[in-house]
């Protein structure tokens, strides 16, 4: 089951990277994935891999991030996360052979600048805004039994 | 009408003791009183203080702005005023210092009148993203204003400031433009200082502003640029004063059209806006030619890793100990972590922070942040390609206008799909505008202007011209007069 013309404003584009007659090389899926199905190709000899994150994956980046999330949000996290992978698979279809990564728009690294101390902040301006403080110390719960 | 006016008009009014910055103050609050409940456009109001603040200028004048008032968009930090970036993370937060473009405009002589609702942490195309709930376009209130900063475009757009502060991600300054018909420009990366300003993407973030005009425009960059020492990634190099640059001749320059802007995608009506703008711009003597930018397809996936990924980093800090949101009686230093930042975030932004944590995270890290800073590179070079053989780059800024509030909020994907004219200058790292060129069903369409890597005063120039040749620029919406 294909997504057709109409579905656009709402689908998400991924490229089919196998040979053959395309629909424009690409195809719908959001709605495959909406529906519970594996994305497909327009062309139905092409079967589609793409990255499905599981409940359990979205768990551990969850806890990777130190995000709390209730149980029942993980579903709808997976389904939206895998559709955002499968944009950003197209990234594959680049030969980056030879390209060296790009961490500065400029090209530039950071200034340094010479090692003198330098005004320190203000230290109860700064802890007047912090949710627990004693002492000039932040307040944690416990950590050590 | 006070706001029907230019920034130099104003200013000089105010010099020739026309009237003072207390009057000009006190007309656009008014306005404020009148539409900004309406929109939604400002999170935080700093009424009492804008009125001493210009009774004090009216003392002791001095400031090549002074007197202008002007609206911060909530991501940018304001000593003893709330700065929340639109999240309950930070609803409580009263920044303790200023950021740089807040002191520079400051010591320029202008009069803050409130901060600016924008999408969470800048995550988002259309402003509903926000903790305070979303921002109207003044055009049409069923639509979005665009995103992130919405509320300082909506605000310029209904004449609550004649100017106000943005960033730019990937577009949250030129979409919200385009959206809601004013100017917007997005200088080079590292031109306007990041110190105070909430970080989001730290290799893509850019402070910029929003006016009426390019001219209005030119005035306020002049005054918010420069080296910042504060900011590691701010550079070294002079700024010119921006309106001089402003001669209204673009004879002779020649402008790339990359034909990726202008293919499948595009619709018809701000086609038609687009194809009469560049013919305008045809008509005042530029050169007109089509240039290929091929990896342009790339530049949605390459951004959708990158920024989340800084995001992720960056958004580390937020911990519920040292200030912002902490969550009630945590039992442990993990519970309090975990349920502050999950209480504390919005949704679209623990999407982020998720995809952040997962490209980064062991074993998948070469193949989508290393892979992405590589394919970042390939679309910088189709800039530096373009711009051996043009001076400018013309294109849309959106593929449509604005789209009606709810219409895509469900859907991340379809939301992302919304920057792809944007995100490529963001990558590249040169300057962009947003130039009212018209309107589609009673919606305006922006023209994209795109510039070598510091050369606003050429974008800006490009743009003035043809503001002095039409009037897209002066329409208000209705209701909004």
């Amino acid at each position: 089951m294909l997504a057709t013309g109409g579905e656009r404003g709402n689908a998400r584009l991924v490229e089919c990277r196998q040979p053959g007659a395309h629909d424009r090389g690409i195809f719908y899926a959001t709605f495959c994935r909406r529906a519970g199905m594996a994305p497909v190709c327009s062309n139905p000899k092409h079967e589609i891999t793409t990255v499905s994150l599981t409940a359990d994956d979205v768990r551990k980046v969850a806890r990777l991030a130190r995000l709390g999330l209730d149980e029942g949000a993980i579903a709808e996290y997976a389904t939206q996360l895998s559709s955002i992978l499968d944009v950003v698979d197209h990234l594959e279809t680049a030969d980056t052979d030879n390209v060296e990564p790009m961490s500065h728009p400029l090209d530039l690294t950071a200034r340094l600048r010479p090692d003198v101390a330098q005004a320190t902040v203000d230290r109860e301006a700064f802890q007047a805004i912090a949710p627990d403080t004693a002492e000039g110390l932040y307040r944690v719960p416990k950590v050590i039994e | 009408m006070m706001h029907e006016r230019s920034i130099a008009e104003l200013i000089a009014a105010r010099a020739a003791g026309e009237f003072s910055a207390a009057d000009i103050t006190a007309a656009y609050l008014d306005r404020i009183d009148t539409h900004a409940d309406t929109l939604n456009a400002l999170i935080t109001r700093t009424d009492a203080a804008a009125r001493e603040r210009a009774a004090a200028l009216d003392a002791r004048a001095d400031g090549a702005l002074a007197g202008l008032p002007i609206i911060h968009k909530d991501i940018f930090c304001t000593k003893g005023v709330k700065t929340s970036c639109a999240s309950r993370m930070l609803d409580n937060f009263i920044a303790p210092y200023n950021a740089t473009v807040v002191e520079r405009l400051h010591a320029a002589g202008t009069v803050t009148l409130g901060k600016a609702n924008m999408d969470e942490f800048a995550m988002g195309s259309s402003n509903e993203n926000s903790f305070y709930g979303a921002v109207k376009n003044p055009w049409n209130l069923d639509f979005v204003p665009g995103g992130s900063s919405g509320g300082s475009a909506a605000a310029v757009a209904a004449g609550l400031a004649p100017a106000a502060t943005g960033t730019d991600t990937g577009g949250s300054i030129r979409q919200p433009a385009a959206f809601c018909g004013v100017t917007g420009i997005k200088p080079t990366y590292g031109r306007v200082s990041r110190y105070g300003m909430i970080a989001f993407a730290s290799s893509l973030d850019q402070g910029g502003c929003f006016a009426r005009s390019a001219e209005d425009c030119a005035h306020v960059l002049t005054a918010m640029a420069g080296f910042d020492e504060r900011d590691s990634t701010s550079v070294e190099r002079d700024v010119p004063d921006y309106a001089s640059q402003l001669t209204g001749d673009i004879s002779g320059l020649t402008i790339g059209l990359p034909r990726e802007y202008f293919a499948e995608g595009l619709e018809a009506g701000s086609r038609e806006v687009i194809d009469a703008a560049i013919d305008q711009m045809k008509a005042l003597g530029a050169n007109v030619v089509e240039i290929d930018m091929p990896h342009t397809d790339l530049a949605v996936s390459t951004y959708y890793v990158i920024a989340p990924a800084e995001a992720s980093s960056n958004l580390a800090r937020f911990d519920g100990v040292r200030y912002g949101y902490r969550c009630a009686d945590p039992v442990d230093l993990d519970d309090l972590y975990t349920r502050s930042r999950a209480e504390g975030f919005g949704p679209e932004v623990q999407r982020r922070i998720m995809m952040g944590a997962y490209v980064l995270s062991a074993g998948y890290y070469d193949a989508y942040y290393l892979k992405a800073q590589k394919t970042r590179r390939l679309i910088a070079g189709d800039f530096h390609d373009a711009f051996a053989k043009v001076d400018l780059i013309a294109a849309p800024v959106t593929q449509a206008p604005a789209f009606p509030i709810g219409e895509k909020a469900d859907d991340p994907v379809a939301m992302y799909l919304n920057d792809v004219y944007t995100l490529p200058a963001s990558l590249a790292g040169v300057p962009g505008m947003s130039v009212p060129a018209g309107f589609v069903d009673g919606l305006p369409v922006g023209l994209q202007l795109i510039a070598p890597w510091f050369e606003e005063g050429r974008l800006l120039n490009a743009a003035h011209s043809y503001q002095q040749a039409t009037d897209w620029h002066t329409r208000r919406p209705p209701g909004f007069e």
